[in-house]
Parts: C-alpha cells; sequence; structure tokens
C-alpha cells in the first residue's frame, strides 16, 4: 500500500455508520467506490458527463436507501447494480436494447483468427499509447452485453457470482458472455500485435 | 491438422476461459492440460488470451477524474441536506 493511502477501509463499520445517518460516512462511500463506479458507468454510457449523473444518482440512491440494504449481498455489489441499473436505462432511452441476431454475430466473429505468439512482455514490446488506443477501441465497440460482463469481471474483479447478480443473469449466461468478450478482445489486440510485428521485421 | 485435432481445439477452445479463472472441473482440467502440452495453437490462445486480460486488468480501468469526485461528494451533501430539512420541516 502506498505511503499516503487512506486507512484500511472497512465495510461493516461504513455501512454500520451510513445506516446512523453519518454525513461523513457517505462522504467516505463516495470516496472509496465512486472511481470503481465510475470505470463501469462510463464503459456502459460512453460519456464522462453522463457517467457522472449516473454517479449522482447512484450515491443520492444509496444514501437514502441504505437502511433497506438487508446485507445480503457486498456493499459494492449492490452499488454496481444501482449504477449497472442507472445507465442501462439511460443507454436504452438512446439505443434499443442489443437484438439475438447481433449476439449471435458477435459469437461468429468471436472465432479466433489470428493464433501466433506474442511478445513475451507485450507492454515492452510496442508503444504503449498505441496499444491502449487499441485497447479502447476494442473495449468500445463491444456489444455491450459483453462489455458489461468483461469490465465487471475482469477489469472491477468481482467474482463470477458477484457480476452475474450486477447484471441479472445466471453465473453461467455471465460466463458465456465473459468468454466471447475475452475471444474478441484477444482478437483485435492479436491483430494489432501480428501488424506491429510485422512492421518490425520490415 | 487432423479434423480431429480442430475439432478437440474447438471444444477446448470453449474451456479456456474457466481454464484461466481456476473454475474448470479437475478432472477436465486434467484433460485439457494433456491437451495443452501437445497442442502449441491452444497452448498461443491461453496465453495470448492471458495477456489479454492482464492488459486490460492494468490499463483499462478509466479514471474518474478528481474534479467530478469534489462535484459528487457536494451534491451528495446538498441532497442529504435539503431530504433532512424536508423531513425535519
Amino acid at each position: 500500500m502506498a505511503a499516503n493511502s487512506p486507512p484500511a477501509f472497512d465495510e461493516q463499520t461504513l455501512l454500520h455508520a451510513l445506516q446512523q445517518g453519518d454525513r461523513r460516512a457517505c462522504d467516505e462511500l463516495v470516496r472509496h467506490y465512486a472511481p470503481r463506479l465510475y470505470n463501469v458507468a462510463l464503459r456502459l454510457v460512453g460519456r464522462p458527463d453522463e457517467a457522472e449523473d449516473v454517479l449522482q444518482e447512484t450515491f443520492i440512491a444509496a444514501c437514502q436507501k441504505i437502511k433497506q440494504f438487508k446485507g445480503k449481498a457486498r456493499l459494492g455489489t449492490w452499488l454496481y447494480r444501482i449504477a449497472t441499473n442507472n445507465g442501462l436505462m439511460r443507454l436504452r432511452r438512446r439505443t434499443p436494447a442489443i437484438s439475438l441476431d447481433e449476439l449471435a454475430e458477435s459469437w461468429e466473429e468471436a472465432e479466433p483468427h489470428i493464433v501466433q505468439p506474442w511478445p513475451e512482455d507485450p507492454e515492452k514490446a510496442v508503444d504503449m499509447a498505441e496499444l491502449r488506443a487499441v485497447m479502447e477501441e476494442a473495449i468500445r465497440t463491444l456489444p455491450e452485453s459483453l462489455r458489461m460482463a468483461f469490465v465487471l469481471r475482469d477489469i472491477e474483479g468481482l467474482s463470477t457470482q458477484e457480476a452475474a447478480e450486477v447484471l441479472g443473469i445466471s453465473p453461467g449466461a455471465l460466463k458465456v458472455r465473459l468468454h466471447r468478450a475475452r475471444l474478441l478482445l484477444r482478437e483485435r489486440l492479436a491483430e494489432y500485435f501480428a501488424s506491429a510485428q510485422e512492421e518490425g521485421t520490415r | 491438422m487432423s479434423v480431429s485435432r480442430a475439432e478437440a481445439c474447438r471444444r477446448w477452445l470453449n474451456a479456456l476461459c474457466e481454464y484461466m479463472d481456476g473454475e474448470l472441473d479437475e478432472e477436465l482440467c486434467a484433460e485439457l492440460e494433456r491437451h495443452l502440452a501437445e497442442c502449441a495453437p491452444c497452448t498461443t490462445m491461453l496465453e495470448t488470451m492471458r495477456h489479454t486480460v492482464a492488459l486490460y486488468r492494468r490499463w483499462g480501468r478509466a479514471e474518474l477524474p478528481e474534479e467530478m469526485l469534489q462535484r459528487l461528494k457536494s451534491i451528495v451533501h446538498s441532497h442529504l441536506s435539503s431530504d433532512t430539512e424536508a423531513s425535519t420541516a
């Protein structure tokens, strides 16, 4: 832990303080969870201003409803669920839900085509700014349902069970989405590494 | 590559994700590891999928701007204050 890190986070203590109506606990809730929720909200709605609105709604709702929180899920999982629902509602107003045809297409696209080894340390082998731009574009263009499974599970580090709870789907369905997401992202990065290697040998 | 090998690779492709996450059934795990020991393409798939996840885990989180964090705190505070005033009015 870095020297300037805040004191260790204790979910139970925070929850107790929130349920007692402690204002400072609300600050602590925002400070601790906003960075995580922002990533999820931004990946979902795609625009920083809208992601900020999602976060505002999420924290206000959470602080108002905290007495109803029964502790069946972890506090973080509960917050991710509120933020995801808020984000999805916004998204649905803008774009209709993805059709089953599109999901089937994403499965066909997920078939691996470029299967060649990458450099042992990919970060040292290429221009990181370029790689990060490719990574951003790849995740941005994933179908939303696959993107959210990947963001919650692989970037936020939720367990399969927790990520499934947040999205309101079964753990089996979560695993299928995650697998497709990983395959699609891998393929995009494989294209990039293949072209970088080709350029390097020219 | 023989047809049966290609079919085996296709079948194992679907198990790689669970294998990476340590969620694959123990028996299947041993069977997959035997396949990986003699199949370079599947080993490459596994390695490149691991690299993919590791890269996103390290670089994939969008950073919350500090000024947004401060705005959030103050908006949440002002909402809670107005709620308290309304309930005590």
